[in-house]
């Protein structure tokens, strides 16, 4: 079990969540400002309230951590698996669902998790691939189910929170305390770190460094902390890219099979097709490329460049539709005024 | 620190194209000849200074691009070959057909190819495979030899036991290697495959049975000239060759049916060299057959 320096103290009454009201479970994580530790912050209480909204059939407890190096859950897991499974149940008795799931990736760290056996959480061994831990993904991994990228998974009856969120609700719940620690893979080693811990402590040889990792992250500016979603500290990798040799392995991986060659091509290019503004907004940021790429191009970097590009592409041609319709408008305008005033003019001139 | 988990970068690819070539290279210098060293060492030699030169910005050769380039060429060329005639395909392959385009991944034509295909072209006599001890090499005879069946040519001792004399055993090494390349995952096994489809189903249309204009069946034609190299090591460059399925199926075949009509059509014994190049003008083309995935999901 990893060291944990310090403890938060109790700031809040200690429930006994078996025989508290669902109600008051959620009101304890909402006031414990407890957010989805995977990376993405969603508040973890409006992702609960809505799963209570529409009803739910599963909850699953995402302990599938596929990008490359990093093992923050992992030892969490190893250390915690009480307290992740306690947060599950809690989990599960906030949504008034039974169904718990906890679902592992199939490497060697996890093997000793095979014979994991508690009567009411069934686990699962889904293959180690940077996209299956994406919610959706692990969605339709497990259950076979299509979760359209407009909708949220709680609006078709699934609940996906990572273990280390889990574990926050275990802590907030059941001994009283806020989040305010995360375990942290900084440099492939693993640490409880507070949150809000500055960049700057770390070694600076390692700059520039990117939040997140190898393949996944963004470059973190000088001043940058580390947060309670960020999962992983990396160095950053960019400097070994070599030139692209289009060997198409990235697109062999992509698990929507994008064109990830043509996107890079149009970012280095400056010329963004309109074709391409869908696949941009198809990627879901798993990093698969940028783990199989041989030539270490920062695929990700280019990507996301690329889709706030063809966001404002598309804002922009949205906006030309609007002032063209408004140029049309006013020039109807203005020939009816024009026909009026011809007409007063005519009128005046006869009388 | 570990990026790619699956170890496949730029260098190591090259590393496992080196140690695959090491079969063929050896029987070749064995059944060649210890001439064949010589010339390697000169492309390979010429082609790395060349890359020096070029890549005047970082002075960095260890992609090992242009090392698999020189060696490619020197397994290419005759071990009659002059050793200016080496330079002048190595310089040409690396100095034209890669950096004149942009470097690595920037080239439109197999840098390999487009050197061997300059001296064949540029120097036709000093490049035409004679030796000592066979003669001429049976797709010389082949293309080179009047109104005799094919009975009457085979009866020469340049023709081996399935394939051409010498050149059958070569070219099983590097299908050997070429093996090795799949299962360490480094080409992918369509498209050599592919090739070799083309290339035999060519053959199999225009043999006729052995009269005076026939070319060989698909398996003299396998094992003849440089066809095992060309289909797994040549064909299979990742820059100059389309990476979508259906696109790479169709530039193999292209490759290997050209190869084959020049073979028996045109007056070159052996038809890689310009198949290559010409089905690289059309990698552009087919690499627009990706297929555009569902946007929803």
């Amino acid at each position: 079990m990893l060291e944990r320096p310090t403890r938060s103290q109790p700031e809040f009454e200690p429930l006994d969540w078996s025989s508290t009201s669902p109600s008051s479970i959620l009101s304890r994580i909402k006031e414990a400002g407890i957010v989805g530790m995977g990376g993405a912050g969603y508040p973890t209480a409006a992702k609960l309230a809505s799963g209570r909204h529409y009803g739910t059939q599963h909850v699953i407890a995402n302990g599938v951590e596929c990008e490359p190096g990093v093992h923050a859950d992992r030892t969490l897991m190893r250390g915690y698996l009480d307290g992740v499974l306690e947060g599950l149940r809690i989990a599960g008795r906030c949504l008034g669902c039974d169904q718990l799931t906890l679902a592992i990736a199939d490497d060697e760290v996890y093997r000793s998790f095979r014979a994991l056996n508690s009567a009411d959480v069934r686990c699962e061994i889904v293959r180690s691939h940077p996209a299956n831990g994406e919610e959706r993904t692990l969605i339709r991994t497990l259950f076979k189910r299509l979760i359209p990228s407009s909708d949220y998974p709680s609006q078709h009856g699934f609940v996906v929170l990572n273990v280390a969120t889990l574990f926050a609700i275990y802590e907030a719940v059941s001994y009283g305390a806020r989040p305010i620690d995360r375990i942290v893979t900084i440099f492939d080693e693993d640490r409880w770190v507070s949150e809000a811990t500055p960049l700057q402590e770390l070694d600076a040889e390692m700059f520039p460094l990117r939040l997140g990792s190898v393949a996944t992250g963004t470059i973190a500016s000088e001043d940058a902390t580390i947060e309670l979603t960020t999962n992983a500290v990396a160095q950053d990798p960019s400097k070994l890219a070599r030139a692209c040799i289009h060997c198409g392995w990235c697109s062999d991986v992509c698990p929507r099979s994008l064109p990830v060659e043509a996107m890079l091509r149009s970012q280095l290019n400056g010329q963004l097709p309109e074709t391409l503004e869908d696949q941009f907004d198809a990627c879901f940021e798993c990093g698969a490329c940028v783990v199989e790429c041989p030539s270490t191009i920062p695929l990700l970097d280019w990507i996301r460049q690329g889709k706030l590009e063809s966001n404002s592409n598309r804002l922009k041609r949205r906006a030309h539709v609007r002032f063209e319709r408004r140029n049309k408008r006013h020039a109807q305008h203005l020939s009816k005024e024009t026909q009026a005033r011809e007409t007063r003019i005519r009128t005046h001139h006869e009388w | 620190m570990v990026i790619n988990r699956s170890q496949r970068t730029t260098t190591s690819v090259m590393v496992h194209v080196m140690v695959a070539l090491l079969p063929g290279f050896t029987v070749q210098v064995w059944l060649s000849g210890w001439r064949t060293l010589v010339i390697v060492g000169a492309t390979t030699v010429a082609a790395l200074l060349t890359e020096i030169v070029c890549t005047r910005s970082t002075r960095d050769v260890s992609d090992g691009s242009a090392l698999v380039t020189g060696l490619l060429i020197g397994l290419c060329l005759p071990a009659s070959t002059p050793w200016f005639v080496c330079l002048v395909a190595a310089v040409i392959a690396v100095a034209v057909a890669k950096h004149a385009f942009g470097g690595l991944g920037n080239n439109v034509f197999n840098p390999a190819m487009a050197g061997y295909a300059a001296v064949l072209l540029a120097y036709p006599a000093l490049v035409v495979e004679y030796d000592a001890i066979s003669g001429a090499t049976a797709l010389e005879q082949l293309a080179h030899r009047g109104a005799t069946t094919i009975e009457e040519v085979a009866s020469t001792s340049a023709f081996g036991a399935f394939g051409a004399v010498k050149h059958e055993w070569i070219n099983l090494a590097f299908l050997i290697g070429g093996l090795y390349l799949i299962a360490f995952r480094v080409i992918p096994v369509l498209l050599p495959f592919c090739v070799l489809a083309g290339l035999g189903i060519t053959a199999f249309l225009l043999d006729d049975g052995g009269s005076s204009t026939s070319h060989g069946s698909p398996l003299f034609n396998w094992f003849a000239g440089g066809t095992m190299l060309s289909a797994f090591f040549i064909a299979t460059d990742p820059v100059t060759s389309p990476s979508n399925r259906a696109g790479m199926v169709i530039y193999a075949l292209g490759v290997g049916a050209l190869a084959m009509l020049i073979r028996k059509y045109a007056s070159w014994p052996d038809g890689f060299a310009f198949s290559v190049l010409l089905a690289n003008c059309f990698v552009p083309l087919l690499e627009r057959f990706r297929q555009t995935p569902a946007a929803a999901l």
